[in-house]
């Protein structure tokens, strides 16, 4: 069979009516499949390991995974959970220590990997102890988060989607703003 | 026709000006059915009585915009009139052109007022057509067309504001479409006139935005330095002709390498006969040799005897009878064919020696290729920052494009008051970044209009001072990156307006020093970095972090034990004695937040970092000062930044290094303390009821309203009359200082943005002036974000409130202030 969409008007032209449809079904049967696998990767996510368990980030969320920094610039003011700046991109963005802002622990070493999260534009450096495979989160399956895991603390609820096969599932729309917040809150109230 | 406002404002109101007061008077007492005033309190044109309710409020910016258009459309059609007439006088002289003139000027005024920005270009654009048509700049004919365009596209804009609500674009986009068709460069003739007429017309940003083009949302162009875009140019070219040598370089190393790699594969391949050849020489040669019969020298023997080994197996050659060789000593004395003669062990030695001469030499080909590809590197490099260099002066500009300004400023504001205020500069071809100069341009302003007003109203001075004409002098000078301009003054400087400057220039990691001559005269000098992008600064240590201290903050460096350069003792001690001035030291690390500040008793003074401010004393303890470098500089994510830490720059080894504003850092943590202080204050003694200081607001209370537009004069001269206040007005600052020391008022009603001094400028003059301790002071203004609320309570105003404001809140803020204690609900001034 020809490539579906290598075919020219000349060829389709040439085609016979019954051979004309069939070829129409066919390519219309690949469409489902390609924003399956859209699909699919919108669902993937990265399960990422914290000090008390692991937690799920949405894989599109995440522009870079990178070893973490050897060193960061330390910002006054800054909330316990930024560790300091780094340079990404030739740009400084804050690092954030995610077991210290999901859980109030530090895994107090630099030692994790760095996760490039990017939300509207709101570029953070994530630091997770360790990071394991990637899993297709069923969404009809994520339960809502009935009160805080051993993950986060009560605090941090509002940035869990949900919990899925017992892992919070990280909601990078709320986290990202409210790291920002929380950043630019601390330069006026320390 | 009353006589009412011909009164008020013989000077400024015309017939038309009448008019729209009458519409403006008829709106605002139209909901109580009251009738346009025809009588004025006798003895008192400034004092309004009416019976009017106090449902007569302040005009809706609907309502404004509605007087606003009937104003304009009547200007438009005397414009057009105007035209007219100057098509048929056709002649420059003609008084169409001055009535053209009048009414471009004043809706250029009223448009830029009430927001109507393109308006307000195209009226500006007329009256730049009337300027290039009296310089003869321009076709008489050409001009009249021009005129006709500009026209059009105003009224154009009219019918869209109307229609719409808001100004359409177009039409002005059109006319300068226009203007170009007709060779009119309204931005060039702008620029070649003197600044003089436009001085008090226009704040200083919006000057400088029309003078360099920029903040244009509509220019899609920007305006550089031709000089300097040309320098860029050939340094652009210097940069890419390295190119080639660069890639010629590249291929010498390469070769270089390929050469030594080369040679010491030969080198490798001699190893493997050596080592054999060693053994065979440790391991008695000559039995294996003679017992397999090959001749030593024989590589091909060497093989078959080294495979002999491999194998155990010794094949049998035939014997082959060969000359003995002769003893050494034999050689030595005879050598019958007087040849040489090689053994394995020469060849060998001789091939090594060849090897390791062509490693040599292709280790020093290598070495000198990679110097060439240095060299180019480095001249790389310095053409890279000598095109980033050229790149930031590009939008740099003369000093003396500001000092035009201010010394624009200055004689208008002299002038009126048929004073002479001699005026100097010197190095006014120094060129500054646009973005330094425009940033420094209000600051200044003000400095000098708060200077000249000081002289004019406050200062006493003798007969023979009065002959004697103040003096204000500039004069700037650059060295490396950094930009130095001296203002001098032969009195006092207002304290206030250095604060302003010095809070500007602080912004711009630069430092204000204040001198004083034993003749009186003031210098302030100004030392700035010359472009906002690029810092020349001190790597300083703090804990294990490093940060950027800009040199233009720093006066000296302490060095105490260790520091930078290998100090002496001797020079270190004097500067010990130096820092027994210092009264205020701070440690870097605590400003960082880095670790806890130690007991000043305990602590040894190491290093520090002198800074140039008002208070000479103030030094910052730092761990170490590495070096000087140059860095580009980059602005912080707004939510990143902390309190004189705004900009990064990012070192080679790719390390975010903060850039530091010290003397900001300084102040903001100072301010940040009394806040928190005062709060403490505040929270006590609200607990304390206020004693009422008198009856009512209805005591007599004189108020004197500063402001520039007739309509807010008008309302809430209006309203505060009906509510028994005595009301004085002022169309601009120098007015309301002028009114003020002539009526001694209870209570300011302060806008801010007026011609010849703003609302600051005046606030901070009467703040400075004990007789005024007791003005009641409420800034009355359409800016409402807090930096405008916080300098208007950092220089002493009362309260703050925004237009459009309601009636009663601007009443209760007014009774609250005359000491009413039901009354204090209005916005105080935190």
């Amino acid at each position: 069979m020809l490539p579906l969409h290598g075919l020219s008007t000349n060829d389709l032209e040439k085609m016979a009516d019954e051979e004309f449809w069939n070829y129409a079904r066919v390519y219309a049967d690949t469409v489902p499949r390609i924003s399956s696998q859209e699909r699919n990767y919108q669902d993937q996510h990265l399960e990422c390991e914290l000090s008390y368990g692991n937690c799920l980030i949405p894989l599109k969320a995440i522009v870079e995974v990178l070893p973490s920094p050897r060193q960061y610039t330390r910002l006054p003011l800054a909330p316990t959970w930024m560790r300091g700046l780094i340079t990404w991109r030739s740009e400084a963005i804050p690092l954030i220590d995610l077991d210290m802002y999901l859980c109030g622990v530090s895994s107090s070493r630099l030692n994790g990997m760095l996760l490039i999260a990017n939300y509207s534009d709101i570029i953070v450096g994530l630091l997770v102890p360790g990071i394991g495979l990637t899993t297709t989160v069923q969404f009809e399956q994520v339960r809502p988060s009935t009160g805080p895991t051993v993950s986060y603390t009560p605090i941090r609820a509002g940035v869990i989607r949900g919990v899925y096969a017992e892992e919070p599932v990280l909601d990078i729309s709320a986290l990202l703003p409210d790291v920002v917040q929380q950043i630019g809150m601390a330069a006026h109230y320390g | 026709m009353d006589d009412f406002d011909a009164q008020d404002h013989p000077e400024e109101l015309s017939k038309d000006d009448l008019e729209v007061l009458r519409a403006f008077h008829n709106l605002e007492f139209s909901t109580t059915n009251d009738s346009f005033p025809h009588e004025t309190t006798p003895g008192a044109s400034h004092v309004h009585q009416s019976d009017t309710d106090q449902s007569a409020a302040f005009l809706s910016e609907d309502d404004m915009l509605a007087l606003f258009a009937t104003e304009a459309d009547e200007e438009i059609a005397a414009m057009r009139l105007a035209v007219k007439q100057l098509e048929q006088d056709n002649r420059l002289d003609s008084r169409g052109l001055k009535a053209l003139k009048r009414c471009a000027h004043k809706v250029a005024g009223t448009a830029a007022a009430i927001g109507c920005a393109s308006m307000s270009t195209i009226a500006r654009h007329i009256e730049t057509i009337i300027k290039l048509m009296e310089g003869e700049s321009l076709t008489f004919q050409t001009g009249l067309i021009a005129l006709y365009n500009s026209m059009q596209a105003l009224e154009a804009t009219l019918h869209s504001l109307v229609s719409n609500g808001f100004e359409s674009k177009n039409p002005l986009l059109q006319l300068e479409e226009e203007y170009k068709r007709l060779n009119i460069d309204v931005h060039v003739a702008k620029n070649s006139q003197t600044a003089l007429s436009e001085a008090t017309d226009v704040t200083t940003s919006e000057w400088f935005s029309q003078q360099t083009g920029m903040r244009d949302p509509n220019s899609t162009s920007l305006r550089v330095n031709a000089r300097h875009f040309n320098k860029l140019l050939e340094s652009a070219e210097n940069f890419i002709e390295l190119d080639i040598p660069m890639e010629h370089a590249q291929k010498q190393v390469e070769t270089a390498i390929n050469d030594l790699q080369f040679a010491q594969s030969r080198l490798h391949r001699l190893e493997p006969l050596l080592s054999s050849l060693t053994l065979s020489m440790n391991a008695t040669p000559d039995t294996l040799v003679e017992d397999a019969g090959y001749p030593p020298s024989s590589l091909v023997a060497r093989i078959l005897q080294e495979a002999s080994i491999r194998t155990s197996h010794v094949p049998q050659i035939k014997k082959v009878a060969r000359p003995q060789p002769l003893l050494s000593y034999e050689a030595a004395l005879w050598d019958e064919m007087e040849i040489d003669r090689f053994s394995e062990t020469n060849v060998l030695t001789h091939s090594l020696a060849e090897a390791i001469t062509d490693v040599a030499l292709a280790t020093t080909h290598l070495q000198q290729a990679l110097a060439h590809l240095k060299s180019i590197v480095a001249q790389q490099v310095i053409q890279a920052s000598t095109v980033r260099n050229e790149v930031f002066l590009l939008r740099s500009l003369p000093f003396n494009f500001l000092v035009t300004r201010l010394r624009a400023a200055i004689e208008m504001i002299a002038g009126a008051h048929s004073e002479r205020i001699q005026f100097d500069i010197s190095g006014e071809s120094v060129e500054i970044n646009q973005d330094v100069l425009e940033k420094l341009a209000d600051p200044l302003l003000e400095l000098v209009q708060m200077q000249v007003a000081e002289v004019l109203f406050f200062t006493h001075r003798s007969e023979q001072d009065t002959d004697r004409s103040p003096h204000i002098a500039f004069n700037a000078h650059a060295t490396g990156n950094e930009i130095t301009i001296e203002i001098s003054f032969s009195q006092s400087v207002p304290s206030a307006a250095v604060a302003l400057l010095q809070d500007t220039v602080h912004q711009l990691y630069g430092s204000v020093s204040l001198q004083k001559k034993g003749t009186g005269k003031i210098t302030l000098q100004l030392r700035l970095p010359r472009s906002r992008r690029m810092i020349q600064g001190l790597l300083v240590r703090a804990g294990s972090q490093q940060v950027i201290v800009s040199v233009s903050q720093v006066k000296r460096i302490h060095f105490n034990k260790l520091g930078m350069n290998g100090q002496t003792v001797q020079d270190r001690n004097s500067q010990d004695t130096l820092l027994i001035d210092t009264d205020e030291i701070y440690e870097l690390n605590t400003l960082l937040g880095i670790q806890a500040q130690k007991h000043v008793a305990e602590k040894a003074l190491q290093t520090a970092l002198i800074l140039e401010l008002d208070n000479p004393g103030t030094a910052i303890e730092v761990d170490e000062v590495v070096k000087e470098v140059e860095l580009v500089m980059k602005p912080l994510s707004e939510y990143l930044c902390r309190p004189g830490i705004t900009n990064t720059a990012i070192d080679a080894n790719g390390n975010v290094l903060l850039v530091l504003n010290l003397p900001e850092m300084i102040r903001l943590k100072e301010m940040y303390q009394q806040v928190a202080k005062t709060g403490m204050e505040v929270d006590t003694e609200s607990d304390h009821e206020q004693p009422m200081l008198q009856s009512g607001p209805q005591a007599c209370h004189k108020i004197l309203i500063a402001d520039d537009s007739i309509y807010i004069r008008q309302s809430l001269n209006m309203t505060l009359s009906h509510e028994g206040y005595v009301v004085i007005d002022a169309v601009d600052g120098l007015q309301a200082l002028d009114q003020l020391s002539k009526e001694s008022p209870d209570l300011l009603l302060l806008d801010v943005e007026m011609p010849n001094l703003n609302g600051y400028d005046v606030l901070s003059i009467i703040r400075s002036h004990q007789e005024f301790s007791t003005l009641k002071i409420i800034m009355l203004t359409s800016r409402s974000s807090e930096k405008h609320k916080r300098r208007a309570s950092e220089l002493g105003a009362n309260a703050y409130l925004t237009k459009p404001c309601p009636q009663d809140e601007l009443l209760k803020t007014i009774k609250s202030l005359f000491g009413d204690k039901d009354e204090h609900t209005y916005e105080q001034v935190e």
